[in-house]
């Protein structure tokens, strides 16, 4: 069932056109990756589903119905879910309330919340000695695993990550990587936006190959892995913001 | 005896100055803008308590509640229509300050229209002068300044470590976007932020009108020594507000006595300069860089 | 230049010939005393003009100089008996000195907090005034304050009086347009803009704050004179906090950024309570509603308001003029290749020694080292987030670095400020260009000139030769430059240019100095392939020119076709160096670009 249908959409920043043709669609279960060179409008197209931008053409679709008009906080509650780039912890709550703040799109229980919190220590054990800790003392890693963490306390039928190995070791790379499949394999729609094209292929269904605010290529992640021009391209093509 | 006199008089009159200085800290981390303005809801708010209880005959303690929160919804209002506007502005700090300030002459001078120049009387809920603490007298209403402040404190420390608003709204102020993505209305945030800083201001004024006299100018100064205590704090955080408040009305309040009368309204001010050459963030404040 | 203080002509002699068109009696009189205090508040605004309309910085502490000026004046002339002139000139000197230590306490001090340290100042010197009776006189004032004279010439009456002001205020209009003119006008323009790009162009900030406030307080000391010797009695009632607040509206509400609109905010907030009369009690009240008015709607004040107006009917009754077209000159871009690339040198520039930067948990670069010789295109690489900027900030002065050391020709420049490492030879353009927004793109360049100049506020306001010559160079230098980029649209704002366009306007301003070392952070970004292609040939160019260049780029083919030495960075460390070809072949490269991991599991 396509759960997201983004047609034909065009953004700006200003005068600046960051997108100027993206139509894409995600399945329930799977998950997407939007692979790119930097400044091909990967994050763009993100910010434009997730209310932080609206779209100047084009439409939006989530189960059937425009989102491109909404704000992000009513999207976010349609159980659409970002992820930004740059982990965006807030720097001076602590883990757990990072947490709590992944919560504001519904009202809680006090039970419920604990039981959120429960199920993200699970995927992520290493936060739990962390959970007084405040956000700016944390690793580039934790950071990440807690930002995810909090993208999940939000319940989402999508979750849409940007750029989630910014900046980390690959060591540390690896095991995001895997908690995102898990994630998935629980029942998480996911769309990813990445650099690490190698990486997100292989734990993607599928993948759209952007270049300049335009998708080039869609296709299974298999058939993309399997393809070397798909490799040169990423490497070495012209790449703008 | 006479030291702890003054005592309470300096932790009285810190109290008013904590309670608003709060006002300004809470705005500045929450939307990065200081609201020149804050010290006149203080009169506003005295103002609505001499209609509500000496004109109306309304009960004390029900005048109060209004007046501070009638005082929250002035902030609203204020925040709607002079915030608001220039908030989107390129380097949006001097129109921000500019219109706050004009905001507050225009306050003033509203009040001067609906009030007139007379200063008037708001009495004290006590009705005895004194009250004798083992050989100390002390007014009464500084000590219920300095619960009523004590409480306040308490209050919002609950508000906003213990309660989901409260770590939403500081969530608001550390990344407004990424609030957003949360599901976070950031604009009722902001709102809200302001209401209760000017209520925080009210309930100073309403406080402290019985000491001094109800007058339209009466916000000004307390303003501005109270912004000049939390800059000493730290501007940025609310113990930084509560100890900076407290500091500037303890050496004032010594001071005044102690060194010259004449010139009580300055130690504020010289301390603030003192502080901003040799310990430029305050007390408690962190060396933020700016963001290239 | 000389050309441009004409247009005050008319200004003054529509002023000189007020007391003819004033009515007779006593109403007339009461009118030409209204007048000169208005000249007075319009001398002391022109102070506000400087400091909050050219350099950005809010003072709300005018009348504390203005009262200085005043009880200066009073206080010499009718205690000491001292004569006229000097009184008037300690009147300036005075107020001068306080001016001096505000901005020079304002130097770590910005927006609200100078703006408390300001209010806290003018209230200190008002309760002085209050309450230091045996020297100001306290509540009571000071009367009987002597009037000008200059040989037989006596300005007793109001009228003489009134033209004497006049000169004064010619004098101020004068030094005040002189300065925005100048070199040192561009600079307090910079800081107004953006003080991390003034302070990357060479701009002491420091100074540059003092400027501001000590010609301010001047102004502000000399309208106190003025006022004095004409009110001929003072108190200190009229050195409020609220008479600052009500010279910030004038000056507002004219137009900070204009000398006619700071005058004509002077004269009509002064006269407009008596035009409201009839309002009574609410005059005040309609005074604050109309700064908030002006705050929101005209931000550029009344008289930018008549001058848009006056624009649009000029723009009507003109045809327009058919738009330039580019006149075929030849520029950088257009010149034909040279065979040969300027070959790198054994000689080391730049040096960075194992370099960190943290930020509370994250370690944004984390020990790299690198070297540019001099005639490298040396270039910066890696994934997002893996901390090139944050080495280039380090490199410019912007941030301090954690530990490690960056040298330069030698010199161990690691911690200095920007101004400083700008004026040791390196320049640098931003990621998310910094150009000063409300400046036109030849201005831009000019404010990157400014480290090349000598002449201080005493050159400029006493126009002297060299001050032109360096204004002329500097323009000439600057002209040059954007030519040779082949830019032309000289004279548009800089916030009105395309993105591409804007770029080449900060690289000019970068280069406009002939730094030893130039750094581009990310150049390419936001640009269309069309815009790319020529920035790549451009770069090449000022290698060509004889520029060692280091730069970050994502942009591989811009990459490929410009740099002679390429560093890869990853996760805050240096991963490879070598030749683009090279390290585009490096195994960790592309596992770091790609994440290609063939031996990890996934199943």
């Amino acid at each position: 069932m396509t759960m997201l249908k983004v047609d034909h959409i065009e953004s700006r920043y200003g005068e600046v056109v960051g997108l100027h043709d993206i139509s894409l669609e995600v399945n329930e279960g799977e998950i997407v990756a939007l692979l790119g060179v930097n400044g091909a409008g990967k994050s763009t197209t993100l910010k434009t589903i997730s209310g932080l931008l609206h779209p100047t053409k084009g439409t939006i679709e989530y189960l059937g119905e425009r989102i491109d008009r909404l704000a992000p906080e009513a999207i976010v509650r349609k159980g659409i879910v970002h992820v930004p780039e740059g982990r965006r912890i807030f720097p001076g709550l602590t883990v757990r309330e990072n947490l709590l703040m992944g919560t504001s799109n519904r009202k809680t229980t006090r039970a419920e919340v604990e039981r959120g919190i429960e199920r993200v220590l699970e995927i992520f054990p290493d936060l739990k000695r962390l959970i007084n800790q405040l956000g700016w003392s944390l690793s580039g890693g934790q950071q990440q695993m807690l930002a995810i963490g909090r993208g999940l306390m939000a319940n989402p039928k999508i979750l849409m990550l940007d750029e989630p190995s910014l900046g980390l070791a690959p060591v540390i790379v690896k095991q995001v990587f895997q908690t995102i499949r898990e994630i998935n394999e629980q029942g998480v729609t996911v769309l990813l936006v990445e650099q690490n094209a190698s990486m997100s292929l292989r734990i993607a269904h599928r993948a759209y190959l952007l270049e300049t605010g335009r998708v080039v290529r869609s296709d299974t992640a298999a058939n993309l892995l399997a393809d070397d021009a798909v490799r040169t391209t990423l490497l070495t093509a012209h790449g703008r913001g | 005896m006479q030291v702890i006199q003054l005592l309470v008089t300096g932790l009285a009159v810190g109290s008013i100055y904590a309670l608003v200085a709060l006002g300004f800290v809470l705005v500045y981390t929450a939307v990065n803008v200081v609201n020149f303005a804050q010290g006149d809801f203080s009169m506003v708010a005295a103002f609505f308590m001499v209609s509500l209880v000496v004109t109306a005959h309304l009960p004390y303690a029900l005048g109060f509640v209004i007046s501070v929160i009638l005082a929250g919804i002035a902030g609203y209002l204020f925040q709607l229509g002079i915030y608001q506007p220039v908030k989107n502005r390129p380097r949006n700090f001097l129109p921000v300050m500019i219109a706050t300030v004009g905001g507050s002459i225009f306050l003033q001078h509203l009040f001067l229209i609906l009030y007139g120049p007379v200063p008037l009387q708001l009495p004290s809920v006590f009705k005895q002068q004194t009250v004798d603490l083992g050989g100390v007298h002390v007014y009464p209403q500084y000590l219920l300044i300095i619960v009523v402040t004590a409480v306040m404190v308490a209050l919002l420390n609950w508000f906003f470590e213990r309660t989901k608003l409260g770590k939403q709204m500081q969530a608001t102020a550390q990344d407004p976007t990424t609030a957003r993505l949360m599901g976070i209305n950031t604009a009722r945030m902001n709102a809200l932020t302001f209401a209760m800083s000017t209520a925080l201001g009210g309930l100073a004024g309403i406080l402290v009108a019985p000491v001094y006299m109800v007058t339209t100018t009466m916000g000004s100064l307390i303003g501005l020594k109270a912004f000049a205590a939390s800059i000493v704090g730290g501007f940025s955080s609310v113990k930084g507000a509560i100890i900076g408040g407290l500091a500037i009305g303890i050496i004032e309040t010594f001071g005044g006595t102690y060194i010259s009368g004449a010139y009580r309204d300055a130690f504020a001010f010289i301390v603030l300069v003192l502080f901003l050459i040799f310990r430029p963030y305050g007390l408690f404040g962190e060396k933020v860089s700016q963001k290239v | 230049m000389a050309k441009q203080i004409l247009k005050f002509i008319p200004v003054v002699v529509l002023l000189a010939i007020i007391p003819f068109l004033l009515p007779g009696g006593r109403l007339g009189t009461y009118y030409l005393t209204l007048t000169i205090l208005s000249v007075s508040y319009a001398i002391a605004c022109l102070g506000l003009t400087v400091v909050l309309g050219y350099s950005g910085q809010v003072s709300l502490a005018q009348a504390a100089f203005y009262g200085l000026g005043s009880y200066t004046l009073a206080i010499l002339t009718v205690k000491h008996h001292w004569p006229f002139w000097p009184s008037a000139l300690l009147g300036i000197i005075i107020p001068t000195l306080f001016g001096l230590f505000l901005g020079a306490i304002s130097l770590r001090l910005t927006t609200h907090y100078l703006a408390l340290v300001t209010i806290g100042f003018q209230v200190i010197i008002s309760l002085v005034l209050n309450n230091w009776g045996t020297v100001t006189g306290g509540a009571d004032g000071i009367s009987n304050i002597p009037r000008p004279s200059i040989g037989p010439l006596a300005f007793t009456n109001d009228r003489a009086y009134y033209w004497l002001m006049l000169v004064f205020l010619c004098l101020a209009v004068y030094v005040v347009h002189r300065l925005r003119h100048s070199r040192l006008g561009n600079a307090l323009l910079a800081l107004r803009e953006d003080e991390i790009a003034a302070s990357a162009a060479g701009i002491n900030l420091f100074w540059a704050k003092v400027l501001a406030f000590s010609v301010s307080a001047a102004l502000g000391g000399l309208g106190g004179v003025l006022y004095a010797a004409g009110a001929m009695y003072i108190s200190p009632n009229i050195y409020i906090f609220d008479q600052s607040v009500l010279f910030f509206s004038m000056t507002l509400v004219g137009g900070q950024e204009s000398i006619i609109g700071t005058m004509l905010g002077a004269g009509l907030l002064t006269f407009l309570p008596e035009w409201l009369r009839f309002l009574k009690d609410y005059y005040i009240a309609v005074y604050g509603l109309l700064v908030i008015i002006v705050v929101l709607f005209l931000p550029e004040g009344l008289w930018g308001l008549v001058q848009r107006g006056v624009r649009a009917a000029l723009r009507l009754m003109k045809k327009p003029r058919p738009t330039q077209t580019a006149a075929v000159v030849e520029t950088l871009m257009s010149r034909p290749a040279s065979v040969k690339r300027p070959v790198a040198t054994d000689q080391v520039l730049l040096e960075v020694k194992d370099l960190h930067k943290h930020f509370g948990g994250i370690k944004a670069v984390n020990g790299v080292s690198f070297t540019v010789r001099k005639g490298d295109v040396a270039v910066l690489i890696g994934p997002n987030g893996s901390g090139k900027t944050t080495v280039l900030n380090v490199l410019s002065g912007i941030y301090e670095p954690t530990a490690g050391e960056v040298w330069f020709n030698g010199q161990n420049i690691s911690g200095l400020k920007p101004h400083v490492i700008n004026r040791l030879g390196i320049a640098r353009t931003f990621q998310n260009i910094r150009l000063f927004p409300e400046l036109t793109a030849l201005e831009n360049v000019i404010v990157g000139h400014y480290p090349k100049g000598r002449v201080g506020l005493a050159g400029t306001l006493l126009s002297s030769p060299r001050g032109y010559l360096e204004e002329r160079i500097a323009r000439e230098r600057a002209e040059e430059t954007l030519h040779l980029l082949g830019f032309t649209r000289i004279h548009e704002k800089a916030k009105n240019l395309p993105y591409g366009q804007q770029r080449i306007v900060e690289i000019a301003r970068a280069m406009v100095c002939q730094p030893q070392l130039l750094l581009l952070d990310e150049p390419a970004a936001g640009m269309n392939t069309e815009e790319t292609k020529e920035l790549s040939h451009l770069v090449y160019r000022l290698h060509e020119l004889g520029f060692t260049i280091l730069l970050i780029e994502h942009d591989m083919s811009f990459v490929s076709q410009v740099a002679t030495q390429a560093y890869v960075m990853d996760f805050g460390s240096k991963i490879a160096e070598g030749s683009v070809e090279e390290v585009l072949h490096n195994p960790a490269v592309i596992k770091a670009y790609l994440g290609d991991d063939a031996e990890y599991d996934y199943a």
